[in-house]
This record gives structure tokens, sequence and C-alpha cells, in this order.
């Protein structure tokens, strides 16, 4: 049975070729943080870590992500002690629905590790795989600069 | 039964072209999957082979080849390798590919998508293949009988269609550095993310004494392959670098948008490509230049 690292977790999970990491995540794992909407990669609210950096789970097949480290919403923070990124999308109110949300600090975090200091227009681009049907892109903006600072300060 | 293939991960050169050869039109390469799974999921496209070439050490990564004076690039390097790639692809106008690739898709895309499926995809929007055909590139292709290597000119033949035979896998791709100052540039008309471009121009120019002395314009999106105009290339040599002509900017880029036959579909009516097209060119030309004078400024 192939085996996934989810989490930091090794999960021996049952799938065929054909299938997606989105539908793997959500489907055989319960792991529902992971979206998906356009299924075709333009949306990104599928969006999960692979080795860190960002790609939409909706475009991958499941085999394509074996060997790799596999990070979803759910291997970020917890309910007790959130994230920094999740705070400051709470802080600064980034979302309406939440759907786009997930991807969303997925996104910011790779940013942040990448770029720990971004201008605004450097998370626009950073984040331009995504969209937020709400429209909450200049709050998501400001949370992504809060978390910039929090997380600065820390270190 | 479920629609289904079966996957398999070859890990060297020779066994991906053993597989293709045994399988033949029914498997077919996967570098990222980004074009290949759209359409798989659409039912466009159905295979009952996928030959996954993504962990192929050798298809990956980018290389100065000393002795050649060129830059190697592997087939299933990704788009992000492209953009954090550090000196190695900063040899003059090759840093193109760089802004090329900063263009494309999305930064969740890039992070898969590769240079080798862009060019084997085809499609006329392909921005890698407006770039390797502007820095006059060459495609390596291998197949379980032998290698061949064709001009990134000669490389597409029609919408989704290159020279490919059904038994080849492109390798790698070769761009050799040019001597002397030269500059490069890529100018898309797009949305600002996602969007495939309406029309798109990449210009490089070569100087000598202050003058133009090599050109080259490529113009994607506005055909079913790239498109370039030797006589608008031509028009542009022996012009002033420092005072370029305005007329003669003016002349290549009627000569080589008239080269173009855009279609009109829901990115852009064909009258709008062709008037875009034409700013782009223009804009391309006097960055370019502008470009070379910062490269080697007049003492």
């Amino acid at each position: 049975m192939p085996v996934l690292s989810v989490n930091g977790q090794s999960c021996a999970v049952d799938y065929e070729p054909h299938e997606t990491l989105a539908e793997v995540l959500r489907d055989r794992l319960g792991l529902h943080g992971v979206r998906v909407s356009c299924g075709e990669g333009e949306c990104g609210s599928c969006t999960v870590l692979l080795d860190g950096a960002p790609v939409t789970s909706c475009l991958l097949l499941a085999v394509q992500a074996e060997g790799r480290e596999i990070t979803t919403i759910e291997g970020l923070g917890t309910e007790d002690q959130l994230h920094p990124i999740q705070q400051a999308f709470l802080d600064e109110h980034a979302f309406q629905c939440g759907f786009c949300t997930p991807g969303l600090i997925l996104s910011t975090k790779a940013l942040l590790e990448v770029d720990p200091q971004p201008t605004a227009d450097d998370v626009a681009a950073a984040l331009s795989g995504h969209v937020c049907r709400c429209g909450a892109y200049v709050e998501i903006t400001n949370a992504v600069l809060r978390a910039a600072k929090t997380m600065g300060d820390r270190t | 039964m479920t629609r289904t293939f079966q996957y398999h991960r070859p890990l060297s050169i020779e066994e991906a072209c053993a597989l293709k050869a045994e399988y033949g039109d029914t498997a077919q390469f996967l570098g990222g999957g980004t074009d290949l799974h759209i359409e798989w999921k659409r039912g466009i496209r159905s295979f009952a082979h996928c030959i996954d070439i993504s962990r192929i050490p050798a298809l990956r990564g980018i290389q100065y080849e000393y002795g050649h004076a060129s830059v190697r690039i592997g087939a299933a390097t990704t788009l992000a390798d492209i953009i954090t790639a550090g000196d190695v692809v900063d040899h003059g106008p090759i840093a193109c590919l760089k802004e090329a690739a900063r263009h494309m898709a999305t930064p969740q895309l890039r992070n898969v998508a590769t240079v080798g499926g862009n060019l084997c995809h085809a499609s006329p929007c392909a921005d890698m293949g407006v770039v390797l055909n502007l820095l006059r590139g060459e495609a390596h292709l291998q197949s379980a009988t032998g290698c061949r290597s064709i001009t990134m000119s000669g490389f597409f033949v029609g919408v989704n269609q290159t020279v490919l035979e059904s038994d080849e896998l492109l390798t790698s791709l070769s761009v050799r550095v040019p001597e002397g100052p030269t500059s490069a540039v890529y100018l898309r008309a797009t949305r600002t993310s996602i969007d495939l471009a309406q029309a798109s121009v990449g210009v490089y120019l070569g100087m000598e004494d202050r003058a133009v002395a090599d050109a080259r314009i490529v113009v994607g999106a506005c055909a079913p392959v790239p498109v370039a105009s030797a006589e608008a290339n031509e028009r542009l040599i022996g012009m002033s670098v420092d005072q370029p002509s305005e007329n003669a900017i003016e002349a290549a880029a009627v000569l080589v948008v008239r080269s173009t036959s855009p279609i009109c579909d829901v990115r852009g009516s064909d009258s709008y490509r062709r008037e875009i097209a034409d700013v782009l060119v223009r804009r391309g030309i006097r960055e370019a230049l502008r470009r070379l004078r910062v490269a080697a400024p007049t003492v």
C-alpha cells in the first residue's frame, strides 16, 4: 500500500494512479481543510505545501506526492495554539466565508520563509494564485504583513 | 470500470525511453502535469500508461556547459527552478528566461510545471517556446533508438504539435551564451495572474560599435506557432543604439505583425491581438535598447 507523509506522519493509504492528491487527502485521510473549487489549479483553494512549496493539490496526482512532505492547514498550529499566521488572519478579519483561507495561509507560510519582510507588492505576487470570492484581499494583505511583523519580532 | 492508467516512475532517461518504446501511443510522458492533468480531467486526452519523468535526475537542473559556452536546462526543470536559479541563468539575454517564467501561471503552478511540458504541450501561447526561439535555443530529443537535436525555430509545427516522434522524449534545452553586448526582453499582454498571453513578444538585440548588429523579434500567441520575420529583424540592423530611429522601430513592428495570423477567441479578437502585438514589439525594442545601453554604457 502506498505511503504518504502528511503533516509529519506516515500514512498508509490506498489510491488509484489517476486520483488527485486533493481527493486522497480529503476522502481517504479526512483532511477537509484541503478545499476543491475549480479543480484545475487556478483558484488556489486546494493549495497544500509539498516539501514546503505551495502546490495546487487538485492538479497533482497523489502518486506525484509520494516521498515528499505534505503539509495541510491541519498541520499548522492547534486550536489552543494557533500559528501566528492563523492568528494574524483572525486579527485582521482576513476572510468572510473562509473557503479560500487554508490555501492562503499555507502560501503565506511559504512566502514568509523565503521573504520574512515582504512588501504589499511582494504579497500580491506571492498570493497571485489565490482567488477570494468574498473579496477580502485588502484584509488578507494586512494579515500577511501583520504575520510578518509578529514572526519577525519573535526572532 | 473506472477510467484510470498505469503509472510508471523511471529513474533514468533510458528507462523512460524504453517504456515509451514498449507502450507507444498508449503512453504519455508526465512532467508536472499542469496541462496534461487538465486534459485528462476534461476527457480530452486518455492514456493507458503514464510515464512520470519528473524524478529523473538527468532531466532536472540548469548547468553552464564549459567548452560549449552554453546553458543547458533539463526538460523537467520547473518554472520555479528557473526563477530561483542563480548566476547560471544570468548570462546576459538568457536571464530573459526568468523574466518569462515569472509571467507564467501562478506560484503554485510554477512549482510543478516544467519547461519541457510547456514546450511539448505546444500551446500557441507557450511562453517558454517564444523565449527559447528568441535565444536561438536547441531542443535535445532522445528515444530508445537514438538522439537528435533541433533548433527551437523548427520545434513547433502547429497548434499542440511538435516535431517529436511518438517514441521521443525531450531531455534538455540548450542556449548558447552570446558574445559581445546583447540584451533580451520578454513582454506579455495579459491579466495580472494565471492568464495565458493574448500576445507576447520577445526581443533580442546584439550591439557592435554602438549600432544594432544582431536583431531578433519573436511574437507568441498570435499564430499557431511563435512567429519571427527576417525582414523585421533586418530592418533594425545598423540602427544606432544610443539614438534609435523611431521609423525603424515602427517599420520592424509593422513587418513582424504582418507575419502573424492571430485567432479571434474569448481572450481577444484578432484585430486586438495585432494591435497589442505592435505595441509590445515597439516597447520591447525600446526596452532591449535601454538594456543594451545599461549593459554597455558609453564611456
